[in-house]
């Protein structure tokens, strides 16, 4: 590599002659003038800055806080949060610029929202050049993805090695997230990295901020889920280490729970490399894109000659990680065992995505969280009162509210055949009422409902503390914001079967809820689902347990229920 | 003298000392979903019947589209059916997505069978016959034109619990028999109830899931399933009831011969052939001037119905399928005209001869 500085004499300024020495040591004379009154006021100045300067010395006792340790947690992104779930594409960027990045925001589309926030941008890379069309319009090697490709394999490979290598085998194409570097230092942190990435149908228009994308073809993920949940395995495996362009890491399907444990399939599949010094993830396109058929050239697959597509898939297939799709009409919640989910959290998500909340509230009659209660925040809220629920009624029966009068009048008709009165009929509807006579039981009931909330929390309460320290067994984390009512008090314990099986001979009727997740179930095989899709819950079934709770139970019972359990362990 | 069109609590006031035991013999276990009640009168029910099986759900509605879906009838079907019937008839078929196509009916309330030919596409799937005002439908005839054109029949026999047509049983004609036992049923519980009578043991089987959230076992969920049972304390109160129905039914049967002999001369009643055996759920009359018919009788402290006053195609729920005035003329005269009377078990013989009495000073003879 050649450099071309300014050559200069050191015998004096450069451009005179020295041949006339009457006149030189003339200009030399000045020249030493001029230059000891620059160095003079070169020494003033230093000394001015010197002057204003205030030295205090270091005091150990005053300047150090003895056992004060704080943990410095700041979040990769604006606002200092540590997740992006909302994400926007810009529409400053030109034609020309996004063939080769799309730039991505956290607030909104900057054009309209000027201060949106700049959290990363996505780039397509092909070691050929496949991908994109050169600026002129024509396919040839010189175009934007080749030297996005060739950009990042010099950025961060070994001089010699011209492809990125995942899991053993080269890929000659790939997608770039390249995070915002004002911040990526500190927090892009190796083992807290988590990426959600959905899939995506092939060819569909996906309305993003008004702007409609082509997507292409499909980014299609390993796995039959519609979404695929990916980490680095820093934490988990041997794999990763230092490369020539510092710390590397392998980008394989996992997640992370509360941002604690670690969940892995059985198999990781790996979707890439995160290279957190240099705040870069490089996924493997091929490892998401359709495999393509034997004959077929790569473009036609890819569907990638219009311009920044192929990022714009990617950015589809980020931004609508969170399972919401174009036909996402509601969210339906589930207060499970009586918890009320994040509500508040939930509603901001439907909001932006213009969704209906149906609350799932069979468990959760009288469950508060922020003293809202289930169905305050949901469009709707449903629950049951079959026999074994905290509010019961003799018989199979149930009750929804809402806020909201016209839909109140809707659910009316469907109710009763869709009859507006005796005779007319507005639209061909259900038979589901509640009767006369489990609505007396219910208005019965419901006067004790304070009562029995208060025994289920009571003797929910005397497990956890009963419970409290066998190692085998976790107790689920209790929120000081929900009263959780306890339809059930679930744990999660080790050799669950064997323990259910234990407590059931010595009489205690220990029951799992459930033992198989919706999604394995074989009515679910229609939807494509597989084992691993949702690694979190299918752990939990393994491990869940449901204790006696009712409001009839007694201590007694409730320490024999305990001291069994101790028995099976020890 | 004041004559209710229904009076359910009469009945109950028989049975009160029997039903208030089974209530609390059943409240004591706390087992109030599917238990042995409901078992055991499944069986009486398919006993009484004359099928194999019969399978208790949580209304009639539900009985009609759990055996529909359940014999394979799918989105994009036609089912044919009569337009005269309740409403619950029509959102089974559409329900399931299938598109109800109407039959115009005879004089017997009942689908027309020389009709139904004609209305036979290569889309239709089955032939949903209404055993009106509890009286069986042809279904020799039907049956018949099924067998023909590959075709499956499900009895809507809401109306028809014990109704016979040639010394058959409603519900033991078709592949499935569907029954309502809501309050106001010769044979009803006290809230909603139904159930499905059927030979077909694939039928009850897959119906057997449906009504329980498609759960094969506690755990395994074999496909997703309607949440629809007969409650426990409803099936004793059935059990107990289905006792009883012969003799009530008989006493309907009395009623109406009653209002027929009364009647026959001045007004239109229903003439009844030789093999068949009604249960009169319904009495109906019928007359050019019924509203006025109608108000003089409530005047007279005699309550009567209309069952009903809209046909089927002509409700706004209907409208997709672009049916008009006049597609059924049978079904729309009758609809003008028809009135049902006071009929019950519990209904004295001197309230039946009031109501003749009325009705003959309006005709003025």
């Amino acid at each position: 590599m050649a450099t071309y500085g300014r050559q200069v004499s050191n015998r004096g300024p450069v451009g005179f002659n020295r041949s006339n020495q009457a006149a030189t040591s003339q200009v030399e004379q000045l020249a030493r003038q001029l230059a000891d009154q620059i160095i003079r006021e070169r020494e003033q100045a230093q000394a001015r800055q010197r002057l204003g300067r205030i030295y205090t010395p270091f005091d150990p006792t005053d300047d150090i806080l003895p056992n004060n340790v704080e943990t410095v947690t700041r979040g990769l992104f604006a606002g200092n949060t540590g997740s992006l779930t909302t994400m926007f594409t810009s529409s400053n960027l030109t034609a020309t610029q996004k063939t080769y990045f799309q730039d991505i925001f956290s607030t909104g589309d900057p054009k309209l929202n000027s201060s949106a926030n700049p959290e990363l941008s996505i780039a397509y890379g092909h070691f050929g050049g496949s991908g994109s069309i050169d600026l002129t319009g024509n396919l040839n090697n010189d175009t934007p993805t080749r030297a996005i490709y060739k950009q990042y394999a010099q950025l961060l490979l070994n001089p010699n090695d011209k492809k990125f290598t995942f899991n053993g085998s080269d890929s000659d194409q790939i997608y770039v997230l390249n995070f915002n570097r004002a911040r990526y230092k500190e927090k892009l942190d190796p083992g807290n990295f988590e990426l959600t990435l959905s899939q995506l149908s092939g060819s569909v228009a996906t309305t993003i901020l008004q702007n409609s994308f082509h997507t292409g073809s499909n980014v299609k993920l390993a796995g039959t889920g519609t979404f695929v949940q990916i980490i680095d395995d820093s934490s988990v495996t041997s794999g990763g280490g230092v490369s020539e362009a510092g710390l590397v890491y392998n980008l394989i399907s996992g997640s992370i729970d509360e941002g604690t444990d670690i969940y892995l399939p059985t198999t990781p599949v790996h979707y890439g490399l995160l290279y957190p010094q240099h705040g870069l993830a490089i996924l493997n396109a091929d490892s998401l894109d359709v495999p393509f058929p034997s004959g077929v050239n790569f473009e036609s697959v890819t569907q990638s000659l219009v311009t920044g597509d192929n990022a714009t898939k990617l950015f589809c297939a980020l931004s609508s990680s969170d399972a919401i799709t174009p036909n996402t009409k509601a969210i339906v919640p589930v207060h499970w065992t009586g918890l009320i989910c994040d509500m508040d959290s939930i509603r901001d998500i439907a909001d932006r995505h213009n969704l209906s909340i149906v609350e799932d509230a069979c468990h959760a009659i009288n469950a508060k969280r922020n003293d809202k209660t289930a169905g305050s925040i949901g469009d709707t809220a449903c629950f049951s009162m079959h026999p074994l629920k905290n509010l019961n009624v003799w018989g199979d029966g149930g009750i929804i509210v809402t806020n909201n009068k016209e839909l109140h009048d809707k659910l009316v008709l469907l109710r009763n055949h869709g009859l507006r009165d005796r005779d007319i009929c507005d639209v061909f509807a259900y038979n589901s009422r509640l009767d006369t006579l489990q609505a007396i039981v219910g208005n019965h009931y419901i006067k004790k409902i304070d009562h029995i909330t208060d025994m289920r929390i009571k003797n929910a309460h005397f497990y956890d503390k009963k419970l409290l320290g066998i190692s085998q067994i976790q107790i689920p984390s209790r929120f000081p914001e929900v009263k959780q009512v306890f339809h059930l008090y679930c744990i999660r314990v080790s050799a669950r079967d064997d323990l259910q099986k234990y407590l059931i001979d010595n009489g205690v009727d220990a029951k799992v809820h459930y033992p198989i997740p919706m999604h394995l179930q074989p009515a679910a095989k229609d939807f494509g689902y597989s084992e691993g899709d949702f690694p979190h819950t299918e752990k939990l079934c393994k491990e869940v347990l449901s204790l006696p709770v009712h409001e009839f139970i007694t201590e007694e019972q409730m320490n024999f229920t305990v001291q069994k359990i101790k028995e099976f362990y020890s | 003298m004041k004559i209710p069109f229904v009076n359910p609590g009469l009945q109950y006031k028989g049975l009160r000392e029997e039903i208030l035991s089974r209530f609390d013999r059943i409240s004591l276990t706390g087992n109030y979903v599917l238990g042995e009640e409901v078992k055991e009168f499944e069986r009486n029910f398919a006993d009484f019947c004359g099928t194999s099986f019969a399978l208790g759900v949580g209304n009639g509605s539900d009985a009609l589209s759990f055996s529909l879906l359940g014999l394979g009838v799918k989105s994009g079907d036609e089912v044919i059916t009569a337009p005269n019937s309740f409403v619950a008839s029509a959102w089974t078929i559409a329900n399931i997505g299938a598109k109800p196509v109407f039959v115009d009916v005879g004089c017997d309330f009942n689908i027309d069978p020389s009709l139904i030919q004609k209305a036979i596409t290569p889309k239709t799937k089955a032939i949903m016959p209404v055993h009106l005002t509890g009286r069986v439908a042809d279904m020799e005839a039907i049956n018949k034109i099924a067998q023909e054109n590959n075709l499956l029949v499900v009895e809507d026999a809401a109306q028809a619990v014990g109704a016979s047509y040639k010394s058959k049983k409603s519900g033991s004609f078709g592949d499935a028999g569907c029954f309502s036992l809501h309050p106001l049923k010769n044979l009803h519980v006290h809230g909603d109830g139904g159930i499905i009578t059927t030979n077909n043991e694939d039928l009850y089987n897959r119906a057997l899931k449906m009504r329980n959230h498609g759960l094969k076992n506690r755990n395994e969920c074999e496909f997703w399933g309607w949440n629809s049972r007969l409650d426990e304390i409803q099936a004793s109160i059935a059990n107990l009831k289905l006792s009883y129905l012969n003799k009530w039914n008989d006493r309907f049967r009395e009623l109406a011969n009653y209002y027929i002999k009364e009647l026959s001369d001045y007004i239109e009643v229903p003439s009844i052939k030789e093999f068949e055996k009604p249960i009169f759920h319904r009495f109906i009359i019928q007359h050019n001037n019924r509203d006025d018919l109608k108000f003089f009788l409530e005047e007279k402290g005699v309550m009567t119905a209309i069952n009903y006053p809209i046909p089927l195609h002509l409700h706004e729920a209907s409208r997709q399928y672009g049916y008009k005035i006049g597609d059924f003329p049978m079904a729309e005269k009758q609809a003008k005209r028809i009135l049902s009377l006071p009929i019950y078990p519990e209904l004295e013989d001197s309230q039946a001869k009031y109501v003749v009495e009325c009705i003959k000073k309006f005709l003025k003879v």
